[in-house]
């Protein structure tokens, strides 16, 4: 088959692979109709996830046609059009028994490291290194799905690909920064990053029964969407003081929720982040904090800071005073979209949420290191480009992106 | 009753690891292995702890659990999701030994509560025993002891005990390794590798997703691109 394969820093390449095999009694083989780049994704490409090696298929955000189950699998069939949860449940631990799936006991086929550096190692997760089980990623023609009765659901009739695709990492991530944070009515929700997460946070806090939702960014097209799609005041951080205008906006009071949807690799102006960059070039600090710490002096006294960008080991100078001083709570965590599946297509069905605007690209899977270098540089009005291994390359590449082809 | 055990060696790595200059020996030596393409990337403090693991024992400065105290004792504690007797009784059995317990190749029961013992070491290296199951307790505790004439002496135990709020059962493994002489160091190394803990600790682990799920968890083989 063709895969999107990872062969070192900003260094991507489809090639022809093995086909996936089913190994367990639990598996299903998913054939990929549609699999979504992530901003997770851009930190295994530019290396502050280790334990990649070269040939490692990328992708975990993914929607496709069950073509094969395995012995055990009865509540799925040849046929079936589903979307797979892009962090594996075993469905059989403590944790997967209360519902924190991505905290999952078993899945992690590769623990060593995480329990080495974090004391214990969280879930496997598709496409995302030897530190997360080794797991062959989505963007891929065929895809293996391990514990597939817990990881898989199927899309419920109605429900489109291009919508359906997102339950998969993006909506579910999104709600859960909202799940986190807990909002409630009346609540100022602050979201730095207006990606595809930050985006689906708005939605969900404002579901949640938030009065108001702030989304900071710096790329226009992307604050203008968070404006349309999620009723949200913008703040741009290249041409404002963050906390000024958070302090302006909410009447001094601060943000009574703050989420960080963007995490370790944080853009920023000034000193403080000239010395992240610095540290971090030197592997001195795995995270730049510059979001964090944001966050973390604007929230309202008392409040809570939600973290679901992704972060890896280690981060300087958070403000930990303020923290305590403040009293806030601090919740972070990677998805546990499981739990959120049913109620998001309930929402979707019900017409609350509508993630199909995220796909601004849909392309053959050929046009792989050149989707990741647009979704990285956020050009052409990028959100997600989605791949589409039924697509061929070339002329036919369906571009739903505001400008030209990119 | 009051927790003995002397501090492991986990926090000696994590308290090291938290001292700016093992960091950056860590991340010196990380840097060093990525040129060698031993890890491809090394970017995160993941890759920096780990390399600079490997690190202390590539260079004589091996890690405390490792040097070879006589005996040397390995302990490790797992929390299993399934009632005691269920845990117990698959314990009670060595012949299932073999699924979750690496580089135990095979089980043989060679009379009653005995067994021969056949485990493969790095480079095809088998080293071999027959041992007496000792001390059995219904439902609590399993004690195994290698017979005289032993290629490594060695004794064990696992204990049970239920997990409060209903998580389960706990099992604390302890494994000791003995020989005359000064072989004692080089059998281990040949038998357990550079980590003894770390060997218990995943053979747990896939005893654990036996019971829990039915199999061991695995992503290999898997399809990959070129090297
Ligand atoms: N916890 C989980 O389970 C989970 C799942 C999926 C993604 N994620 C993480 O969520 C984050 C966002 O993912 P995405 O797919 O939306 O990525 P994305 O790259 O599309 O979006 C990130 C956005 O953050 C913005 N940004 C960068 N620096 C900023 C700053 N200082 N202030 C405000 N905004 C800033 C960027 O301009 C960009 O628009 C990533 O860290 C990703 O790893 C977590
Ligand atoms: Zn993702
Ligand atoms: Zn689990």
């Amino acid at each position: 088959m063709r895969a999107l394969c990872w062969n070192g820093i900003n260094d991507l390449r489809v090639e022809t692979i093995d086909d996936p095999i089913i190994l367990d009694p639990g598996d299903v083989i998913v054939k990929v109709k549609l699999s979504s780049v992530c901003g997770s994704d851009l930190h295994l490409l530019d290396g502050y996830v280790p334990a990649m090696r070269s040939g490692d298929v990328l992708g975990h955000e993914f929607l496709g046609e069950v073509v094969e189950t395995g012995a055990g699998v009865s509540k799925l069939t040849k046929g079936d059009r589903v979307i797979v949860i892009s962090i594996i449940g075993c469905g059989h631990c403590w944790f997967c028994d209360n519902q924190l799936y991505s905290l999952c006991d078993n899945s992690n086929a590769t623990p060593g490291m995480e329990e080495t550096v974090y004391g214990h190692a969280g879930a496997g997760i598709f496409g995302y290194s030897h530190a997360f089980g080794g797991y062959a990623g989505s963007h891929a023609e065929y895809i293996r799905v391990p514990y597939a009765e817990t990881n898989v659901f199927k899309v419920p009739d109605g429900v489109s690909d291009e919508t359906a695709v997102f339950v998969s990492d993006a909506v579910p991530t999104g709600w859960m920064a909202a799940d986190l944070a807990d909002v409630q009515d009346g609540d100022v929700v602050a979201v730095w990053g207006a990606g595809g997460v930050g985006l689906m946070a708005m939605t969900a806090a404002r579901i949640m029964g938030a009065e108001r939702v702030i989304a900071i960014d710096r790329f226009p097209d992307r604050l203008k969407k968070a404006h349309a799609h999620a009723g949200a005041e913008i703040v741009n951080y290249e041409k404002v003081d963050v906390h000024d205008a958070l302090m302006d906006m909410t009447g001094g009071r601060g943000p009574d929720r703050c989420i960080d949807a963007v995490g370790l690799e944080a853009h920023g102006t000034g000193p403080g982040y000239l010395y992240d960059r610095a540290k971090q070039a030197l592997r001195l600090e795995t995270g730049r904090a510059t979001v964090l710490r944001q966050a973390v002096r604007a929230c309202r006294k008392g409040g809570t800071v939600s973290v679901i960008g992704v972060y890896g080991g280690f981060v300087d100078t958070f403000p930990m005073g303020a923290l305590m001083n403040k009293a806030l709570t601090m919740r972070g965590g990677q998805q546990h979209g499981q739990r959120y599946v049913p109620t998001l297509f309930e929402h979707i069905r019900e017409g609350r949420l509508d993630p199909s605007y995220l796909m601004t690209h849909r392309w053959p899977l050929d046009r792989g290191a050149e989707g990741y270098g647009m979704f990285k540089h956020k050009t052409d009005d990028c959100l997600r480009v989605v791949f589409d291994p039924t697509l061929s390359a070339g002329p036919g590449a369906n571009n739903l992106g505001a400008g030209g082809p990119a | 009753m009051a927790y003995q055990r002397s501090r492991s060696s986990k926090d000696d790595l994590a308290a090291d690891l938290f001292t700016p200059g093992s960091l950056a020996v860590g991340v010196i030596a990380a840097l060093a292995l990525r040129r060698m393409g031993t890890l491809g990337l090394v970017g995160a403090a993941l890759g920096g702890a780990w390399a600079y693991q490997t690190w202390r024992n590539k260079t004589g400065k091996p890690p405390t659990h490792v040097i070879p105290r006589a005996p040397l004792t390995v302990r490790r504690s797992i929390t299993i999701g399934k009632p005691r007797p269920e845990v117990f009784a698959y314990w009670r059995d060595p012949t299932h030994f073999p699924r979750f317990m690496a580089h135990v190749e095979d089980v043989r029961e060679i009379g009653p509560d005995a067994h021969h013992w056949v485990v493969r070491g790095p480079l095809h290296t088998a080293m071999e025993w027959d041992a007496d199951l000792v001390d059995i307790r219904e439902n609590q505790h399993i004690g195994w002891r290698a017979r005289p004439g032993a290629d490594i002496v060695n004794e064990g135990s696992v204990t049970f005990a239920d997990a409060p709020g209903g998580r389960g059962t706990e099992v604390h493994l302890e494994v000791t390794y003995d020989a005359p002489g000064g072989k004692l160091g080089a059998m281990v190394a040949r038998l357990m590798g550079e980590e003894p803990d770390r060997q218990a600790h995943d053979d747990l682990r896939r005893l654990k997703q036996i019971l829990e799920t039915g199999h061991v968890t695995s992503s290999q083989p898997r399809p990959h691109g070129s090297r």
